[in-house]
């Protein structure tokens, strides 16, 4: 199966940063970018986006309408989410986000911003990711 | 032996009687080192010598002057003797009005048939020693007084079982706005709040332990009588007062100082949000910054130019400058020199 990075950020600079990020780490040379929460759980909805791959999402937590943890609880809903994985992307990280996060099965970590290249070769090194690569 | 005490006496003998005399002053020399005796024969005289700076230590005191006799006689005597003992020497006759004029104030009665210089000695020295004793007690009762009315916190007694004010100092009356009589005329009802009053009445039900004083502490609301309500810190110990089951309580009004400490719960509240605004808002834009300076390595011209790169780290600066201000106008909003 193939490895699909969704990058969901409402912040139009911070997704051109990590899109390129993404390439020259050699995640994914065409990852998707989404707005916000409400594109991302339409993008989720879709079976021919999830069926035949892994999806790794790169997700902002701060967004408006429907914010990162909104979608987590909405992902829930999802059939086939043992293929969706989820890394939270937070601007500064404090205690009572590090715990709620963890109470989401599809979460397998957390960044604090910025994303950087050393960073998401950690990433490829994580055990879900590992097998890609 | 003479007395270390009994020297350089002061002594005043008022009697009309010339023998009676002689032999008074002979059996004083004879048992008192140095003796100042000064001598009156009748009411007037001592009057003056009373009234002079010359006062006497002690005085002795014959029932019958050719000016003023009998209970009247005794009165003024006592009245202008102030602190200085007063002796009657009395005959069989009036014996039994000797007795009585102790009642008067008169501090001992000698009979003049039964006088020896061991008799008065013994007199002089028990009854000097017994009014300085008193004075000590009526010093000691005003002090303790004054400790209770000149406090500077409010402080009453109140009856246990009535609940009303037995006694109240100065403080109460200006701070709660009544007078001594109207306090006297109230019960604790008339200034504690509605709430205060149900919860004091089941308080006082409990039984007492016996032998062990109870004391009583805690923040209650009272009400002044100008109908404002305020917040004291009362503390309270059971005392036995003209008899009676009653508690002496001091009420420290501290409705300032609760409110101060509202004030500054509210300013943490603040606080607290701006410190998390701080953390997330704040690091968002800083966060980019980050991201696009580390990126200028790596992004290709034909996703941003250089001169793109720069404006967005500009902009990024921009906004970070303007939540900084925004959090330094929350914080001006903070009065944080509360006036106390």
């Amino acid at each position: 199966m193939s490895l699909k990075v969704v990058i969901v950020d409402d912040d139009p600079v911070i997704r051109i940063l990590h899109k390129t990020l993404v390439q020259k780490s050699d995640l994914d040379q065409t990852p998707t970018l989404l707005e916000n929460g409400r594109e991302a759980w339409h993008f989720l909805k879709d079976e021919d986006n999830i069926k035949g791959q892994k999806l790794l999402l790169l997700l902002d937590l701060q967004m408006p309408e429907i914010n990162g943890f909104e979608l987590l609880d909405l992902m829930k809903n999802l059939p086939n989410q043992t293929n969706v994985f989820v890394i939270m992307l937070l601007s500064s990280v404090s205690r009572a986000d590090e715990i709620k996060a963890s109470k989401y099965t599809s979460v397998i970590g957390y960044i604090e911003k910025p994303l950087n290249l050393q960073t998401l070769e950690q990433v490829k090194t994580l055990e879900k990711i590992r097998q890609h690569f | 032996m003479t007395s270390h005490k009994l020297t350089n006496l002061k002594i005043l003998v008022i009697e009309d009687n010339p023998g009676d005399v002689v032999l008074i002053e002979e059996y004083l020399a004879e048992r008192i080192e140095l003796p100042k005796i000064s001598h009156a024969t009748d009411f007037a005289t001592a009057r003056a010598h009373l009234n002079s700076p010359d006062f006497p230590d002690i005085i002795f005191l014959d029932l019958t002057l050719p000016d003023k006799s009998g209970r009247e006689l005794i009165a003024a005597v006592v009245e202008y003797a102030k602190d200085a003992p007063v002796i009657v020497l009395t005959g069989y006759s009036d014996l039994s009005f000797g007795v009585e004029s102790m009642a008067l104030g008169v501090s001992d009665y000698l009979l003049k048939d039964e006088l020896t210089p061991n008799v008065l000695y013994k007199s002089m020295a028990y009854n000097l020693e017994r009014k300085k004793s008193s004075r000590a007690l009526v010093e000691s009762e005003k002090r303790y007084n004054e400790l209770f009315h000149l406090s500077p916190l409010p402080m009453w007694v109140y009856d246990v079982e009535t609940l009303y004010f037995l006694d109240v100092n100065n403080a109460a009356i200006e701070h709660y706005g009544y007078t001594r009589m109207e306090f006297l005329g109230m019960t604790l009802r008339n200034i504690r709040d509605k709430d205060g009053i149900e919860e004091l009445e089941v308080a006082l039900k409990l039984p007492r332990l016996t032998g062990k004083t109870m004391q009583f502490k805690g923040v209650l609301r009272h009400k002044k009588k100008n109908g404002e309500l305020i917040y004291v810190d009362v503390r309270a110990n059971e005392i036995t007062f003209q008899g009676r089951r009653a508690e002496v309580v001091l009420c420290n009004d501290i409705t300032e100082r609760l409110q101060y400490i509202e004030a500054i719960e509210a300013q943490n509240a603040k606080l607290r949000e701006i410190a998390w605004i701080q953390s997330h808002v704040v690091r968002a834009p800083l966060a980019r910054m980050m991201a696009l300076i580390n990126a200028k390595d790596v992004i290709e011209d034909s996703e941003m130019t250089q001169e793109e790169l720069f404006n967005h780290i500009m902009n990024s600066a921009y906004e970070l400058d303007k939540i900084i201000r925004e959090i330094t106008s929350k914080t001006d909003q903070i009065d944080l020199s509360l006036k106390r």
